[in-house]
């Protein structure tokens, strides 16, 4: 057969099969361009998991007839500028996106500037473009996409059941949600919110607009079990949150990086993460973090992944290393905050210490032994090339190795060797003395356990014999409603009762004494917020925490050897141990080199 | 002022108008109990604004006159004296503190005039009528377990009081109704002369809890005053005069089933007894426990992930369809305690509809509670 130039439809068609994967990588691309053209409100509405059907509707910029005409043709942008690939401020550069997504579903797109009082539509069904139209619209560009891969069947096939394809597109949204605080956005599949992040303003706010976003995506506990950093060096900047080592997840799910706001999965950046948490995390977990990292944009080079989800950096191994240590550094400021008794006098041993000893702190190792000397093997090996000043400022020694190798204690909170004033439990390690707080360690346990038992049983529920009528701010009675199965499920049944009012007919039994319209009031306050709520969670968690306070052991009590190990063991076993309900920690430790620094032993 | 007073006698009347004084307040003459002196008579008054009580007593008056002073500080010191111990109390106008002598123990007491002491103007009332004690105090003890304390529905805070058609008593009756939202207690007498046009009112909490007490061991005649706003009782010595909640009651006739055609039968002791041994295995907060009704057998059970399980089976009277319904265990054993009598008689609906509780041996009190689901 000769060779020839394949017909544009089948161009754009090749092209698509990239870009265009399923239905999540049509509203990646949507959400996208409504970002660059400076919105700050996306509305994304989902039929049938957006199978048969994807509205993306914003109030951006718009586009004039002549470029509405213009952005469904292949490689048409107005994004690049001057020609130069290198200097890449939005998310979109390739002119590729509309185009695909025309050659493989029927696509319109009404689109009006808001200075302009009329608006214009055009279609592309199939690859076919129609004429320019006249059309009606608010400001700003409604893209509409109908029977995604109608032209290409064999794709249909690949689609997965609807949950599957609605996590995909929620996890997109969440991410695009996290990089863009002052954009507000919602996500409704068919009339159901799914999603809804209120637009941050950034004036009105105690807090950053990053970590009212992270907390309206990500929820208040990681917040709460999470720190957030903040560096610059080079002309890099890296902010965001970092969970507690205490905090950690059984894959890499949760952790979002961005770099010049744009999401990447990018392996170098998880990398550095991993290294970054080594020896204060289980090497099968992985922590929970939200990093956004800012470089030059001649410093990267955006071009090298079809869904653009990948990076490549100019000085690979500058990024890695201000990641790494941003995030190192603030988890040795973390230990020393859980350790008030070193803070005061020996912080400099300590720091030290940490930072340019591998001493094997091996995080919850269950059931196995932790080899500190494999730790230090694959630090090395990672820390070198990274040159990275903090990580190995002294080798380590020799003989800890060796030592620690053959005698390392199994259990990580060691073996108890007494209690004193019959409050905190003394236990030591091959490596370390720990000091144990008794009753904030067993609360936390005590704590733990009761929760886990809320998620486990259904809730029970106390009828009510006079249902409540609560009257709410207009509108957000509906939001509620929207959400009314989930709150069944936490125990709580409200029905409709005419506009703004809802009826509670059945209450959590765990939260008798509660106040049920202030409640109501709170959560769709926060509901309408914040398109999501924890509140009446928190309440249940509030009450599991009061009880697990007056359940557990008290300061006082008396305690054998067992059973001070059986706590330990207990603590081990437990995720957030190392924290009381309270947020105090439930144990601090002493390093052997540390203590023998205190005595000028080394 | 000056007087003499016997330990015991003073003692009891400041027992029953002390309480009223709350412990905390902003205004100092709030914490103050009135003493007022004249005609071989101390009538001591305390008040809330919204809660009076007044007591008379006999005592020796040497030079009448009135004074306030601080309500608990005057009933902890009067509590401590000895038993049948004669007290001095003296006052002298243009002095402001108050002495109190008893044998050997001397308390210099500080006062506020008289004149700042708010006394509520009760006027007349347009309805008046009289209730042997012993009836009201168990129309009130049937039904105050179940008033509610939640604020936002206040008007749930307390006892509804009103005069209605009755299957026992003809030609009406005087019902006191209370419901905290999860159960509702009701109890009626048959209607005191002269109270048919009475108005419907709601009793607060606080009067209803002061009116039980004051009742305790009175066995004669009360009379009661009511206008939409206020209520007066008398009896003897004490009268009291209280605000009543400005709220209208809900129409409660409606949440008591009517229908509920299955019928158990229980031994009120042996099921109070069960559910008590059973609710052991309950965490404090959530104490719901399941019932399994079936021919002439109940089983009760109760489960939790810490405590672990229970399960017993009593015998009783049932010829309906097999039911299983969960309670919280509390508002079944509050209920139990309440209705008195050998037996108690459950009508149920299904799982999720309210049940009625009774005793064939008082028609008068009837008990409505909600299930739990569990
Ligand atoms: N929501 C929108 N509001 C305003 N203009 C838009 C919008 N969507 C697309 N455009 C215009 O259409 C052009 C083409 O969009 P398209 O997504 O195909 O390409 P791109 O965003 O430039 O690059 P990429 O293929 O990398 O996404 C954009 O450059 C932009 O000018
Ligand atoms: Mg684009």
């Amino acid at each position: 057969m000769p060779v020839r130039i394949l017909p544009d439809h089948l161009i754009n068609m090749i092209a698509a099969g990239e870009v265009i994967e399923r239905p999540a990588s049509v509203i990646k691309e949507l959400v996208e361009n409504a970002i660059d053209a400076g919105a700050n409100q996306i509305a994304v509405t989902l039929e049938n998991a957006g199978k048969s059907r994807i509205i993306v509707r914003d109030n951006g910029h718009g586009m004039l007839p002549k470029d509405l005409e213009l952005s469904v043709e292949r490689h048409a942008t107005s994004k690049l500028v001057d020609d130069d690939l290198s200097v890449i401020k939005t998310l979109g550069f390739r002119g590729e996106a509309l185009p695909s997504i025309g050659a493989i579903a029927r696509l319109q797109l009404i689109s009006r500037p808001p200075e302009s009082d009329s608006a214009w539509e055009i279609s592309v069904a199939g690859g076919k473009k129609g004429t320019l139209q006249p059309a009606r619209a608010n400001p700003g560009t409604t893209v509409d996409v109908r029977d995604l891969f109608f032209a290409i069947p064999a794709r249909l096939k690949f689609l997965k059941a609807d949950t599957t394809e609605i996590a995909h597109i929620t996890e997109i949204v969440c991410r695009l949600a996290l990089v863009n605080p002052h954009i507000g956005f919602t996500l409704h599949h068919h009339e159901k919110l799914i999603l809804r992040y209120a637009r941050i303003q950034e004036r009105l706010l105690p807090t950053s607009p990053y970590q009212q976003r992270v907390e309206q995506v990500l929820g208040v506990e990681f917040i709460q079990n999470s720190r957030s950093i903040l560096t610059e060096r080079d002309g890099m900047s890296l902010q965001g949150f970092i969970s507690l080592p205490t905090y950690h997840r059984t894959n890499s799910q949760e952790q979002y990086i961005f770099v010049n706001n744009r999401p990447v999965r990018d392996r170098q950046l998880q990398s550095a993460v991993r290294v970054a948490y080594q020896d204060v995390i289980a090497h099968n977990r992985y922590p929970a973090v939200v990093l956004y990292l800012a470089v030059p944009s001649d410093q990267i080079d955006v071009n090298v992944h079809p869904a653009k989800t990948e990076v490549r950096f100019r000085q690979a191994d500058r990024v890695r290393s201000l990641v790494i240590s941003a995030i190192k550094s603030r988890l040795v400021e973390q230990d020393i905050r859980t350790a008030p008794i070193i803070t005061q006098q020996a912080t400099p041993y300590f720091k030290s210490s940490f930072s340019s000893k591998n001493n094997g702190f091996p995080g919850f190792i269950l059931g196995e032994k932790p080899s500190s000397f494999h730790w230090q093997q694959n630090q090395q090996q990672d820390a070198k090339p990274a040159n990275q000043p903090f990580i190995m400022a002294e080798q380590p020694s020799h003989d800890h190795v060796t030592h620690s190798t053959n005698l390392v204690s199994p259990h990580f909170l060691g073996n108890a060797v007494a209690q004193i004033h019959r409050t905190y439990i003394i236990a030591q390690t091959e490596e370390k003395m720990v000091i144990v707080d008794q009753h904030a360690a067993h609360e936390r346990l005590v704590y733990e356990k009761m929760k886990n038992a809320l998620t486990d049983q259904a809730i029970k529920r106390q009828l009510l014999l006079i249902p409540e009528i609560v009257n709410l701010p207009a509108g957000q009675a509906e939001m509620i409603l929207e959400k009314a199965d989930d709150l069944q499920k936490l125990g709580l049944t409200i029905e409709s009762f005419g506009l703004n009012t809802i009826l509670v007919r059945e209450v959590p039994a765990m939260l008798m004494g509660l106040k049920v319209p202030q409640t109501i009031i709170d959560l769709a306050a926060q509901i309408y917020e914040q398109g999501d709520s924890w509140l009446l969670q928190n309440h249940l968690h509030e009450v599991c925490g009061t009880l697990a306070c007056h359940s557990s052991i008290r300061a006082g009590h008396t305690m054998t050897v067992a059973e001070m190990n059986a706590l330990l063991r207990q603590m081990e076993e437990t995720p957030n141990s190392s924290q009381c309900n309270h947020g105090r920690p439930t144990y601090i430790e002493l390093r052997r080199e540390d203590m023998e620094k205190l005595f000028g032993r080394r | 002022m000056k007087l003499s007073i016997e330990k015991n006698t003073f003692l009891k009347a400041l027992n029953h108008v002390q309480s009223v004084v709350e412990r905390r307040t902003t205004i100092p003459i709030l914490s103050h109990i009135l003493l007022e002196a004249k005609n071989q008579q101390l009538q001591l008054t305390a008040t809330d604004l919204d809660l009076m009580v007044s007591e008379n007593v006999q005592a020796t008056v040497k030079t009448p006159g009135s004074i306030t002073t601080p309500a608990h500080i005057l009933h902890d010191i009067v509590r401590k004296l000895p038993d049948n111990t004669p007290l001095q109390l003296e006052w002298n106008a243009g002095n402001n503190t108050l002495h109190l002598q008893a044998g050997r123990s001397k308390f210099a007491l500080p006062t506020l005039p008289r004149e700042d002491f708010p006394i509520t103007a009760t006027g007349d009332m347009p309805s008046v009528f009289q209730v042997p004690a012993g009836q009201f105090k168990k129309l009130l003890q049937q039904t105050s377990f179940a008033m509610s304390n939640e604020e936002t529905r206040y008007y749930l805070n307390g006892i509804f009081f009103h005069i209605g058609d009755s299957q026992l008593y003809s030609p009406k009756s005087l019902k006191a109704v209370a419901t905290d939202g999860h159960r509702l207690a009701r109890s009626e007498m048959i209607m005191p002369a002269k109270s048919e046009k009475m108005p419907s009112v709601v009793v607060p909490r606080k009067t209803v809890q002061e009116l039980m007490k004051l009742l305790e061991q009175e066995d004669g005649v009360v009379t009661v005053g009511l206008s939409p706003q206020r209520m007066t009782v008398t009896f003897k010595e004490i009268s009291l005069s209280s605000k009543l909640i400005d709220g209208n009651f809900p129409d409660y006739e409606r949440v008591i089933p009517t229908n509920n055609q299955n019928f158990l039968e229980v031994d009120r002791l042996v099921f109070t007894a069960a559910v008590d041994r059973v609710a052991t295995i309950c965490s404090d907060k959530l104490r719901s426990i399941k019932l399994q009704i079936q021919k002439n057998n109940l089983i009760f059970s109760a489960a939790n992930s810490e405590l672990g399980s229970a399960v017993e089976e009593i015998e009783v009277a049932y010829e309906g369809t097999p039911i299983d319904i969960g309670f919280n265990a509390k508002y079944l054993a509050d209920i139990m305690q309440q209705l008195g009598g050998k037996k108690a008689k459950i009508a149920l609906s299904d799982a999720s509809s309210p049940v009625l509780i009774s005793t064939p041996e008082d028609g008068a009190a009837v008990y409505v509670l909600m299930p739990m689901r569990i």
